[in-house]
């Protein structure tokens, strides 16, 4: 039931604007607003009164610092699959760990029977498994 | 409190739980003022609102990747995360006072004070600081965070009708301390 005590208990609470007070209230205060017009806009104003004195607090704005520190710790997206074969040793749920073994017999594999080719190859393959290593660690 | 059925934050949640910098960055440019402005207000303190709102995006981090949209809606997590810090650190300020008791404030009028009566908006930090603290909660969840009476009312643990009381009580005392203002 919305009589005047109510409006004013509702304002003194809920501030000089309807629209912000519970949902289940406004219709009929906006009601009362109609049927009582001088009442209820003296209520409002007093609370409306506040409402400003409270709005001419200041802002904390926040400063560029906090605002990186806060990104910086934000999720990171994972780097794509390259390869073929980095898709496959995901896809197939192979772990970094024999990615590594894998590599690392790739690399003595190529360092022995390179010793008479020169070692440019041996130099390539360990690029591609460490640039290997690196896919395979962001998708685990 | 607001389910997550009509959450205006759901697809960016979904989005920066997959890492997307442009989500991360509209994330901090449409919550961290909120959540900055919360904690300032319930706090009194620059230093302490800027690592209860780095705290409270940090948790963020961590539950986006499996945020699960209809159990809230985000903000509302959001504002429960940072008023849980806040009042960890009100708690904490407690337990120190009343360890050491502060040392007895001159009530004589200070030279610099009547410069304070003329700035409204350090009047009404002081006077919200002043506050019990539930009544500034309520101030601040309702008119500052602009959330409905559901929204604050279960995020404070309260009956909206306790909410109402605490918010008639606090604007009361506000408006008493503040009166001299519109003399």
């Amino acid at each position: 039931m919305m009589n005047l005590d109510r409006f004013q208990t509702l304002a003194d609470a809920f501030g000089g604007s309807i629209t912000r007070w519970p949902v289940d209230v406004q219709d009929a205060a906006f009601a009362f607003m109609a049927a009582s017009p001088d009442a209820a806009a003296q209520a409002l104003a007093r609370a409306r009164d506040l409402d400003e004195d409270l709005d001419a607090a200041g802002r904390l704005s926040p400063g560029v610092a906090l605002r990186q520190r806060i990104i910086d710790a934000a999720p990171k997206a994972r780097r794509p699959l390259r390869t073929p074969f980095q898709r496959w040793l995901a896809s197939a749920g192979v772990g970094a760990g024999l990615a590594a073994a894998t590599a690392a017999g790739l690399i003595a594999g190529v360092n022995l029977s390179a010793a008479s080719a020169g070692g440019d190859a041996a130099l390539l393959l360990a690029a591609y498994s460490t640039d290997l290593l690196d896919g395979e660690g962001d998708a685990s | 409190m607001t389910t997550g059925g009509s959450d205006p934050d759901q697809e960016l949640i979904a989005r920066v739980g997959r890492g997307d910098p442009a989500a991360i960055q509209a994330l901090v440019a449409r919550k961290l003022p909120r959540m900055l402005q919360l904690a300032h207000r319930l706090l009194n303190d620059a230093a302490e609102a800027e690592d209860v709102a780095q705290e409270a995006f940090l948790r963020a981090w961590k539950q986006a990747p499996t945020w699960q949209p209809g159990a809230a809606r985000f903000d509302t997590w959001l504002h429960r995360v940072a008023l849980n810090l806040c009042y960890d650190r009100l708690r904490r300020r407690r337990e120190v006072a009343m360890a050491e008791p502060p040392e007895q404030v001159d009530p004589a009028p200070a030279a610099d004070r009547g410069l304070l009566a003329r700035d409204t908006g350090l009047r009404v930090t002081a006077a919200l600081a002043a506050l019990p603290d539930r009544q500034r909660e309520a101030v601040v969840l309702c008119h500052y965070q602009e959330l409905t009476n559901i929204d604050a009312a279960a995020l404070m643990g309260v009956t909206v009708d306790a909410l109402e009381s605490l918010l008639a009580r606090g604007r009361r005392a506000l408006r008493a301390a503040l009166a001299d203002l519109r003399e």
